[in-house]
């Protein structure tokens, strides 16, 4: 579904990154951690087309150059702050409905079946009563969910995030693993960027860790062990032992 | 007013410009990039003095003049990535250098004057067609690509990953701008046309609730100011330009003020 060989990536001169080499399943849920400037973003917008490689190939659908019909099977849910204007004069419904936009025709609009749709996922994100308000009054773990909703509406085949739990409160945390676990079992690839090693190993099936713009280990999350990681964050990782999980501790002693 | 040919023209052909204007400002504005109008009118000034120095068109030097600069305006913005409002002022500050230089030869200013100011006397049959065309050509296409436009401009990366050609929308848009601010220009004049394209936005912005009313309300203000400008323009006397902006000034102040005196006490809703 998705593959990168040997991929490089420079911006004046300065290696973002290193010898890429990735494959990606229909069906799986890949998250990718690692520190600050480590380069996840930059292999993410890599992967969903927004930057090209300086080196090497990027095959999605097998395909290195995708058409905008395939582009239409990938959404995008990129970090809430970067992205919006918050005085945007838009109501919550217009934003889902956004997502449908790609596949639209000249001068064709938004059909009954659509509105009942984003309704239906408005609702599946408890944030239906919510429709008429302007996207800019809501919290941000509201504006997040409308943004899971419009990359949902659309039913992509690949599901891209940018770090999308950064501000939500665990409520929402919860909600989005719980639809992204469903999706996943429908047969879509997830590719998640995150800082929340808690909470994809959990949740996905493949932790990418990278550090340095170079993939420093990439596991199943049966595999994973915290010494994986001690190496690309620099600091020795603790295990907790709360509700099985993981948590990165930066160790003081 | 309207038993003359001359006012039905000038209603015609404003009402035509307010409409593709309001229509093509929703998304300048909300893209940031309100300063275009300011920008690319100047350079229609270029081609107007260039135009009566080379004795054609004036128009067709405006329409030549904005489309050159805007495609001069898109090289700019791939050199100056995230910072869009040093490409803006690339292309004012050369298109007033050239103007300057333009103004300086040209031997009367006086027809130059109706193109920076407005006029409604000046509008002949052939100026209300030409305007006629284009308003055609701008509600086509804003209203056929209406989704794909307003996905662009509330997050353009994510409707570059799925699909949308976001970078030929832009080119359209701002070649469009470029030829509604040249055929604009007589109606308005250079210097007052971006009023058209910011000030229905801007007031309509503070209290839409969602995308669909805020083209409503702009067009309505757009509409009105206009009508009145131009009503104003005919009989005080004053260029119709003028007389627009100072409605829309007038328009803006009335709903702060209305808005301020019926403003509940803020309560946290969030």
């Amino acid at each position: 579904m998705i593959e990168l060989i040997d991929v490089n990536f420079f911006i004046n001169q300065k290696q973002i990154l290193k010898d890429i080499n990735l494959k990606i399943q229909k069906g799986e849920f890949a998250a990718i951690v690692g520190p600050n400037g480590s380069g996840k973003t930059t292999l993410l917008n890599i992967i969903a087309g927004i930057l090209k490689p300086t080196s090497g190939k990027v095959l999605i659908f097998g395909k290195s150059e995708l058409s905008a019909e395939d582009r239409r099977k990938i959404s995008y849910v990129p970090q809430k702050v970067t992205s919006f204007n918050q005085s945007f004069p838009m109501s919550v419904l217009e934003a889902v409905l956004l997502g449908l936009s790609p596949k639209k025709r000249f001068f064709e609009s938004f059909s009954e079946q659509d509105l009942k749709k984003a309704v239906e996922i408005l609702k599946r994100l408890e944030i239906e009563n919510l429709k008429d308000r302007l996207i800019g009054h809501l919290s941000g773990g509201q504006q997040q969910r409308v943004f899971l909703a419009r990359a949902l509406i659309s039913s992509p085949e690949i599901l891209i995030l940018d770090e999308p739990t950064v501000g939500i409160d665990s409520k929402s945390e919860e909600l989005l693993f719980d639809i992204l676990g469903q999706k996943k079992k429908e047969g879509t690839t997830i590719l998640m960027v995150t800082h929340d090693v808690y909470a994809v190993t959990h949740h996905a099936d493949t932790i990418i860790c990278m550090g340095d713009g170079m993939i420093y280990t990439a596991c199943s999350t049966k595999d994973f062990s915290p010494s994986k990681f001690e190496s690309v964050y620099k600091y020795r990782i603790k295990k907790i032992e709360h509700k099985h999980s993981y948590i990165p501790k930066k160790d003081l002693t | 007013m309207l038993q003359y040919e001359f006012m039905q023209r000038a209603l015609i052909a404003g009402i035509l410009v307010s409409i593709m204007t309001s229509l093509i400002g929703n998304f300048l504005v909300l893209k940031r990039f309100s300063q275009i109008g300011d920008s690319l009118s100047h350079t229609a000034i270029v081609g107007v003095a260039a135009a009566l120095l080379l004795n054609f068109s004036p128009t067709v030097g405006a329409v030549l003049a904005t489309v050159v600069f805007s495609l001069l305006l898109e090289y700019f913005k791939t050199r100056f990535k995230r910072f869009e409002e040093i490409s803006l002022a690339l292309v004012s500050i050369t298109a007033l250098g050239i103007a300057a230089v333009l103004f300086g030869v040209l031997k009367s200013s006086a027809n130059l004057m109706s193109y920076l100011f407005g006029s409604i006397v000046t509008i002949g049959n052939e100026d209300v067609l030409v305007t006629l065309a284009i308003a055609i050509v701008t509600v086509v296409f804003l209203t056929g690509f209406k989704n794909q436009l307003l996905y662009t401009t509330f997050d353009e990366m994510s409707a570059k990953v799925s699909g949308i050609n976001t970078r030929l929308l832009d080119f359209i848009l701002n070649i469009l701008s470029a030829v509604i601010i040249a055929v604009s220009l007589k109606i308005v004049g250079g210097l007052l046309i971006s009023s058209l394209i910011v000030f229905p936005t801007a007031i309509a912005m503070r209290f839409s609730k969602n995308f669909k009313m805020l083209q409503i309300t702009s067009l309505l203000i757009s509409l009105i100011s206009i009508i009145s400008g131009l009503s104003l323009s005919y009989y005080v006397d004053v260029p119709p330009g003028g007389a627009t902006v100072l409605i829309f000034v007038v328009i803006f102040l009335l709903y702060e003020a209305i808005s301020k005196v019926l403003k509940k006490p803020k309560t946290n809703s969030k």
